[in-house]
């Protein structure tokens, strides 16, 4: 209230709401929905290598073996171990290509998807960031209902230069922030959850993508990949879940043997 | 749904012209209003529907006060001070 009475309410132009506010509003509203469609348009063209599909569910295949083992009789195990990690013939003993680190980066194709994917993001935020202080700078244009201390002065008015002015009234860059913040929620009603503008998730993904060391576009070693693989389910231990089935039953006991499996296929 | 009651809540905000802190009450206490309707919705049970039963509660609150305050920003610029 004391702010109320130390700053009388400012009169603004109404064409000022008809030109700069909701304008901006509508062009952010806007500019999501055509991001997200040139993304998807994009994202849509890219391929997956047959070879590589192949790779990925044999170590799949080798990796679910090994967590249900208890769920196959001991032969079965051994024909299926033996399938895999054979000296000669067993699938993770292969021989794969090894691929060049350099590969990724020298293709050219490679380079191009990862420019178009941040060029989506970037120029568009970019060019609002140009156009919205060149075409609509140096006015007020709204005020926030909440007051804020003063240290929010610089960012909230910025090309406005009055000591005086109440920190809640705002210019066109801080409307232009807040629209970015709060349309994010707006998308996920509009476009669908899980829609590709949501800016911070994919900032997330890409820093994961640095921290885990691998270059988004480079293929890793499947010969390391398998090798671990097939000494891992060398030195699995298999012990058949159901071989003391008819004991636990008699017992009087639940077979737990049942309704582990049970609640294996619910989960 | 979070969103969207925000979005809702936060015009009649403006409308209304809440200021300062009644704003953020009214902004909890729809979202809380939201929480509690779905808890009841779902027969107290929120176990099968949420990852942990806390997300009934707090899923998702941030990202709909965002949208919040910029709806009730514009809707109290709208009506009030022009």
């Amino acid at each position: 209230m004391s702010d109320q009475l130390s700053y009388p309410d400012l009169v603004l132009d109404p064409s000022i709401r008809d030109w700069v506010l909701i304008p901006i509003f509508v062009i952010m509203f806007l500019m999501g929905i055509l991001r997200n469609n040139v993304t998807k348009m994009m994202r849509s063209s890219e391929k997956t290598k047959r070879d590589t599909v192949q790779q990925n569910n044999l170590l799949m295949r080798a990796r679910r073996l090994r967590a249900n083992a208890g769920w196959v009789p001991a032969a079965a195990f051994a024909a299926r171990k033996h399938h895999f990690c054979d000296k000669e013939k067993g699938l993770l003993m292969q021989k794969q290509d090894a691929p060049n680190p350099m590969a990724a980066m020298s293709d050219p194709n490679m380079m191009s998807k990862m420019m178009q994917g941040n060029m989506a993001m970037m120029v568009p935020q970019m060019l609002m960031m140009v156009i919205i202080p060149h075409f609509f700078s140096g006015f007020v244009l709204g005020k926030i209902p909440f007051p804020l201390t003063p240290s929010f002065k610089g960012m909230l008015q910025r090309g406005v230069n009055l000591s005086t002015l109440d920190t809640a009234y705002i210019t066109s860059m801080s409307w232009y922030i807040l629209a970015m913040f709060g349309m994010r929620g707006l998308y996920s009603i509009v476009l669908g959850a899980g829609s590709t503008t949501d800016d911070s998730a994919l900032m997330q993904q890409q820093m994961g993508m640095a921290a885990g060391g691998g270059q988004p576009g480079q293929q890793p070693d499947y010969n390391k990949l398998y090798a671990t693989e097939a000494e891992n389910l060398q030195i699995t231990e298999h012990k058949f879940h159901l071989s003391a089935a008819e004991e636990k039953l008699l017992r009087g006991g639940k077979a737990d043997g049942v309704t582990a499996r049970g609640k294996a296929k619910r989960a | 749904s979070r969103v969207f009651v925000a979005i809702l809540s936060g015009c009649v905000a403006g409308v209304l012209g809440l200021t300062g802190l009644s704003g953020f009450v009214a902004f909890f206490a729809t979202a809380l209003l939201l929480s509690a309707g779905l808890y009841v919705k779902v027969g107290c049970q929120p176990k099968p529907f949420f990852k942990t039963p806390s997300d009934i509660w707090f899923d998702g609150v941030m990202q709909a006060m965002l949208s919040y305050i910029l709806f009730w920003t514009l809707f109290y610029d709208i009506v009030h001070i022009y």
